[in-house]
């Protein structure tokens, strides 16, 4: 359990520091990747039973998770929400490939579903800091693109 | 008070005063009215002066404000002699409008005078962050989407590579070190196929485990039982008012059953440690270590130094 204990040290901080440090893109990926982790840690049943069976509370988390992070790729002025979202929704496949065969092992199953989070939460940090320092160098970091062609 | 004042304005001044409302300068006034500029501004000046304001700009506010039948003063104005540098009459604006993106717990007031204001700031939306910025994620949304696939296939693609390399060094350099040094314990120099050999001693130990489990579920329940049929004795004499001499033999019996039982449990403990041992001894070790099965806690071992008075479920 001290493995889960760490994984929460660790997105407490990078959450904060995006909150504290980055642009709305941050700000809301970390705020979300927050409330996924947490929200995961209460719909999961007990240990003992875990990942024998279809996670159905882990999956609608992290089918919520995936809707709010594709809608931020798809309109906030950065690169990297597009690899963390292609690492999240790949963790989302978990659960799927779970659905589709059954003898999938829990270890398995389980890994395939959090490995993702740690390279996420690195994305994140590094998105904060490439943002801070854009603010430093040009005083302005834009937060979404414009999808107005004429304004780009 | 300013109400009064405003009615010494003539109606030349207040149309100018309307103009400069819309942000027209002297010279186009004076060509709307036909005059030269400097008249222009001479009577705006005395408009100025009657109202006792510092600009024009805050003149032609007042006069606007007079003809909408606005009550409020909203801007407290210093009456008397005149300063040079008039009080900013400015209205605030609810977010800097440079573009610094300022954390949100800095800006408890925006969300006072905006409603939403902190909400909107907090998701990037109230405009103020880098309006004259070019931006540097130039894709379209369908590029977007795009995008995002690809680079799942290429994780997905990359990730797998990396578990596949993995597994065949493993696998490599384990036939390599059982090439070298094939006696692993005395039982792994069986001649038969290392698999086959594997997956019997599998099964056996799959077997035993099993039964263990049983036998190991039933010696606890079978000391719970006994040690509450102890307490029921003890209690039901006292509920029954029964003299306390009452079945001494029948209890001092008893509870030497149930500490046998007890003590049968602990050996079965014993036991436990020792049957993970031998699994270790025959190879299996690195089979039993994922914990996909669950069959041995990983705090066995607390569980035995609490000893035998907890009687929660070892298996």
């Amino acid at each position: 359990m001290d493995r889960v204990w760490l994984f929460y040290a660790i997105q407490v901080a990078a959450s904060g520091y995006a909150l504290l440090r980055g642009g709305a893109p941050e700000r809301l990926t970390g705020l979300a990747l927050l409330l996924a982790a947490v929200s995961t840690g209460l719909v999961q049943r007990n240990v003992p039973f875990l990942f024998a069976g279809l996670e159905a509370g882990v999956l609608i988390v992290d089918l919520i998770l995936l809707a709010a992070m594709v809608a931020i790729t798809l309109k906030a002025d950065r690169f990297w929400p597009a690899w963390a979202t292609a690492l999240h929704a790949l963790g989302t496949g978990a659960h799927l490939a779970r659905a589709i065969s059954p003898d999938v092992i829990r270890l398995v199953y389980a890994v395939l579903s959090a490995a993702w989070s740690y390279p996420i939460v690195l994305l994140l940090v590094i998105g904060t800091v490439r943002h801070s320092r854009r603010i430093r160098a040009r005083g302005w970091d834009l937060d979404w693109s414009r999808q107005d062609p004429t304004l780009r | 008070m300013t109400a009064g004042r405003i009615d010494q304005l003539t109606e030349a001044q207040r149309a100018c005063l309307r103009l400069v409302l819309t942000h027209h300068n002297s010279k186009e006034i004076a060509a709307i009215f036909g005059v030269s500029p400097s008249a222009i501004d001479k009577r705006i000046e005395r408009a100025i002066q009657v109202l006792g304001v510092g600009t024009r700009f805050e003149a032609a506010r007042r006069l606007e404000e007079h003809e909408r039948g606005t009550t409020v003063e909203p801007v407290p104005v210093r009456e008397g002699p005149q300063s040079p540098e008039p009080a900013p009459t400015y209205e605030r604006l609810p977010s800097e409008p440079i573009d610094v993106p300022i954390p949100p717990s800095n800006t408890p007031d925006s969300a006072q005078i905006e409603p939403w204001g902190l909400v909107r700031r907090f998701f990037g939306l109230s405009g103020a962050s880098g309006s004259t910025g070019v931006a540097r994620n130039r894709f379209s949304i369908g590029d977007r989407i795009v995008r995002l696939i690809v680079l799942m296939v290429l994780i997905a693609v990359a990730s797998m590579a990396l578990v596949n390399m993995a597994m065949t060094l493993t696998s490599l350099l384990r036939s390599n070190r059982d090439r070298n040094a094939p006696v692993h314990g005395a039982a792994t120099t069986a001649p038969s196929g290392r698999t086959t050999m594997l997956k019997q001693r599998r099964e056996a130990t799959d077997k035993v485990t099993v039964d263990f489990l049983k036998a190991e579920a039933a010696v606890d329940r079978a000391a719970m039982l006994a040690a509450s049929c102890v307490s029921t004795l003890l209690q039901e004499r006292a509920a029954a008012n029964l003299p306390v001499g009452t079945g001494v033999m029948a209890l001092q019996m008893l509870s030497q059953a149930s500490l046998d039982i007890i003590n049968a449990r602990q050996r079965f403990i014993e036991a436990h440690r020792a049957l993970v041992d031998v699994r270790a001894e025959i190879g299996l070790g690195q089979f039993y270590g994922y914990g996909d099965t669950a069959e041995c806690p990983p705090n066995e071992g607390a569980l035995r130094a609490e000893g035998p008075v907890r009687l929660a479920a070892v298996a």
